[in-house]
């Protein structure tokens, strides 16, 4: 009993100065454990696809920790590489597929580390009034007291007694940490990394941030310091004059409400080549799929596009005010943004190269992305069926108009198993990933481990797809995704395309080519398929492959092993190539169709799948873009 | 002690004295007086104090400018300290009345701050070099690296018409020169992986797969070996048996253990300290815990 009365004066000296628990006290740079010099592989000069997952939320996220999330990054890691975590909402997750090759932890810069200090006794953050509600079993105060928490984040303006710099300051130092002591050059990567959490009004205008090495800013930047996106490049920029280097990467521009990718900058001035210049330089690539849904395109923006409507989230983030812009919010239309800037003033803002990721709160990395597995993203909010509307309520087993989703469920079934990201490196190790986000030889998959890859070259030899050194000769003779195309005066262009299916996922159905052009000012888009399944090609005229005929069987999700492909390869040129157009070309590869999560649990609940959902999905993977212009 | 109204005052006045003088009722009266007077006047000094500090009202205008936006105007400030101040006299008063004793909510809050002391308290001093190795040594299995393989393969693929991938292969493992490797298919999968896990291997290529890699000789072509790619020729360049790392390999994880071993160590004596001080007793039929 003594000791514990020492105990408790000692506690009470420290009680003013208390922190965040910090896991470990070791040293940033760490050793990675054992063997690593030894056990590199040589390079892979023709580079090999590596998977991973550049969104992840962990308990140190002010919205993770409300929703009971207790992982820390060091667990993150710890799954990606394929250990057993515990769900917020009381069960077991894991991953389904092999380990993850990188992941970085994502954790929103604004609180950092401030909510678990509120719910810390110890700590003077946990006086806030509020702070007893946040953490309260009563779901009506929490969400009266969250929605504190966020009202600052729409404003851009902290709750001065949240905004503990000592406490964020400790929390980023637990994220390098962590993603020094996982970090193991050859097996498993892992990047320093935070979100920037901005909106304007509510539209999202989300980043992530990276870094290639443990060198990275004291504090990150955060939407505190402002809202404005300029202001983070600016930041980035000086940053990388003092030699931290880094990239941003937005993300669910499909609930910007058509300002992601404006026309105008944030005072509503037209873009200039200095801006546009900034944009480029900081922002590389741009986040394509996610759980909260699929930014490509939309049917508004794509009616010609059959499969355009996938997983689409019309929705402001967080909130249930729907959106009224597509245009502006999608990833293609942005790609068509650019090359119009680029024809007509010579400039372009938009070239985006594209990953997936999962945006997961459950310091899951990969996790979720997977139909039958699905736990979907924000802990016990979202953790049950019934919870996202793929069941009916109550325990029935069968769909009565009492059983249409209510309040969040009404946005949670929108969302989707997605995704993940992939990248074309010589080897696994931070210096290799990054230089590919980089160059953006990157791919994005809605989160089947698919490879995919392009090439584009006016010189690449029309049986490449035959060669045996097709991949030595397409980089000598090309370029692969994410680079430009250069003109050659009457010449056109030859592409290369080709994707293995995920040996855990479905078969392919389908390799197409999705292109922008610009014509007379106005850009403008078509799909093309190029390769079939089932030894089928595409009709010339309407650019389309026969129906292969795989189905899917509703009452067991099992799909039809005869159909489809392992492998898709094909060498393809552009019947509409016009050399003085400015053009950009990505492949979309589309798997057949397979159960989406929410039939997988009506499935496995006894219920049909919810009639207000389609039961089906195509699963699919993008490659970055290839870009020509005619005046480089 | 009501004086007689009839009676002038003067005259009162020198008959009370005189009377005073006389009584034991009145002196007792009086002395009882003073002491009830003295005793109120000391518990005046010793009621209990509700404080707001310019801290509290700090606080309070910042959590109002958190929900509103804004700050407090006078009158709104007024009304804040009102229901501060209402807070804290009702909390102690139920306090007082033992209200807090069967409510499950503080019962749970005083649990979860006296555990957060306890596991405070755990922050152990740092381990020692001795400390680390002793630790190293005794808990050897919890450091093993599991069994990795290092290998190449050559894949026909599953595209190819029928089942002739396996033929192929067969084809190509016949026909390959002495010392050569066998030519396959031009492949998206990797055709070197170092250090494999047995979870990446059966992962991505199948549980059967790995099987054959598993057993197979090393530093020699074989196969064919069938997985969701096609027909594979697999040549396992070395087997990385499970191994016990060298201490200093693996020093930084054998601290993060030692750690959280001390912590947990630390938090159950501690438990188990205060455990000590109350007798638990059970119904009859209880099951024990």
């Amino acid at each position: 009993m003594k000791r514990l009365a020492i105990a408790v004066s000692a506690l009470a000296l420290v009680a003013g100065c208390a922190q965040p628990q910090v896991k470990s006290v070791g040293d940033s740079e760490a050793q990675a454990p054992s063997t690593i010099e030894n056990s590199m592989r040589e390079p892979n000069p023709l580079r090999d696809a590596f998977f991973g997952d550049l969104h992840v939320h962990t308990k140190l996220s002010f919205d993770a920790y409300i929703f009971n999330v207790r992982g820390d990054p060091d667990d993150a890691y710890r799954y990606a590489k394929g250990a057993t975590l515990d769900h917020a909402s009381g069960y077991q997750v894991r991953l389904n597929g092999p380990p993850l090759d990188f992941a970085a932890v994502t954790d929103h810069a604004e609180y950092v580390g401030v909510l678990p200090a509120m719910n810390d006794p110890n700590s003077p953050l946990s006086k806030i009034p509020y702070a007893a509600d946040l953490f309260s079993p009563d779901q009506p105060k929490i969400q009266a007291a969250f929605n504190r928490v966020t009202a600052a984040l729409r404003t851009g303006t902290p709750a001065a007694e949240m905004y503990d710099r000592a406490t964020m300051g400790s929390a980023w130092k637990v994220i390098q940490d962590a993603a020094a002591r996982h970090n193991e050059p050859g097996k498993f990567t892992t990047l320093v990394a935070y979100e920037f959490t901005s909106s304007r009004d509510g539209r999202n205008l989300h980043r992530n941030i990276f870094y290639p090495t443990a060198r990275v800013p004291d504090a990150p930047f955060s939407a505190f310091d402002s809202q404005n996106p300029e202001k983070l490049w600016a930041w980035m920029d000086a940053q990388r004059g003092q030699g931290i280097e880094s990239l941003a990467i937005p993300h669910n521009s499909n609930g910007s409400d058509g300002i992601m990718f404006e026309r105008v900058t944030w005072d509503g001035k037209p873009i200039d080549r200095a801006w546009a210049e900034a944009r480029a330089r900081n922002e590389p690539l741009a986040e394509i799929t996610q759980i909260k849904g699929t930014s490509d395109t939309h049917p508004a923006l794509s009616p010609n596009d059959e499969w355009g409507n996938f997983e689409i989230m019309d929705w402001y983030v967080g909130s249930d005010t729907p959106v009224t812009k597509q245009a502006g919010g999608y990833v293609r239309d942005a790609l068509k943004r650019g090359i119009e800037f680029e024809a007509t003033q010579g400039f372009n803002p938009y070239k985006y190269g594209l990953i997936g990721s999962t945006d997961n709160h459950n310091a899951t990395p990969g996790g979720s992305s997977e139909e039958s597995s699905y736990f979907s993203k924000v802990g016990r909010n979202d953790g049950q069926p019934v919870q996202r509307g793929s069941i009916p309520k109550e325990g029935r087993k069968a769909w009565t108009p009492a059983d249409a989703p209510t309040g969040s469920a009404v946005r949670f079934q929108t969302w989707g198993a997605s995704g993940l990201t992939g990248v074309w490196a010589e080897e696994n190790t931070r210096e290799a990933i990054y230089s590919a986000l980089r160059r953006k030889e990157t791919f994005a998959t809605s989160g089947p481990r698919i490879r995919v890859r392009l090439f584009a070259g006016f010189d690449l030899p029309a049986d490449i797809a035959s060669r045996s050194d097709l991949v030595a000769q397409a980089y000598a003779r090309g370029v692969p995704m994410g680079a430009d195309l250069l003109p050659a005066p009457g010449k056109t262009p030859r592409f290369l395309v080709w994707a293995v299916r995920d040996p855990n996922s479905g078969w392919l159905q389908r390799a197409q080519i999705v292109k922008g052009w610009v014509e007379n000012g106005e850009a403008k888009e078509e799909v093309f398929d190029v390769a079939c399944s089932d030894g089928l090609t595409p009709d010339p005229r309407t650019h389309r492959c026969p129906d292969n005929g795989a189905k899917v069987d509703l009452s067991t999700c099992a799909i039809d092993s005869k159909k489809g492909a392992v492998e898709l390869k094909a060498t393809w040129t552009d019947p509409m190539f016009n050399p003085s157009q400015n053009a950009f070309y990505f492949v979309r590869v589309l798997e057949n169709p397979s159960c989406r999560w929410s039939t997988w649990e009506a499935l496995r609940n006894g219920s049909p799948p919810s009639p207000r959902l389609s039961p089906t999905i195509q699963e699919r993977a993008w490659s970055s873009p290839i870009w020509y212009d005619p005046q480089p | 002690m009501t004086p007689s109204p009839e009676v002038s005052t003067s005259a009162k006045a020198r008959a009370g004295i005189t009377a005073f003088a006389r009584d034991p009722l009145a002196h007792f009266l009086v002395l009882g007086g003073l002491l009830f007077a003295g005793a109120s006047a000391l518990d005046a000094m010793s009621q209990p104090v509700v404080r707001i500090t310019q801290g509290d009202v700090e606080q309070i205008a910042a959590s109002w400018q958190a929900m509103t936006m804004n700050p407090p105007s006078e009158e709104e400030m007024r009304g804040l300290l009102r229901e501060r101040i209402d807070e804290e006299i009702l909390a102690r008063e139920a306090h007082r009345l033992g209200l807090d004793e069967d409510d499950v909510v503080i019962r749970r809050r005083l649990a979860q701050k006296m555990s957060f002391i306890s596991d405070d308290v755990a922050v152990v001093m740092p381990a020692t070099e001795e400390d680390l190795l002793a630790f190293f040594e005794g808990r050897k299995d919890r450091f093993r690296l599991p069994e990795r393989y290092t290998w190449r393969h050559v894949v026909f693929s599953a595209e190819r018409p029928g089942d002739s991938e396996r033929s192929a292969a067969e084809a190509a493992l016949r026909s390959a020169p002495t010392g050569e490797d066998p030519a396959g298919d031009p492949s998206l999968v990797p055709g070197t992986f170092s250090e494999a896990s047995r979870e990446a291997i059966a992962g991505e290529f199948g549980e059967s797969f790995y099987q054959a890699l598993a057993s197979a000789r090393e530093s020699q072509w074989t196969g064919p070996v069938m997985s969701p790619f096609g027909a594979h020729l697999i040549r396992l360049e070395s087997r990385i048996p499970a191994s016990e790392p060298s201490y200093d390999a693996v020093r930084e994880q054998v601290r993060e253990a030692w750690l959280s071993e001390e912590r947990d160590k630390r938090n159950s004596e501690m438990r188990e300290e205060i455990r000590r001080r109350y007798r638990i007793e059970f119904d009859a039929g209880v099951p024990q815990p």
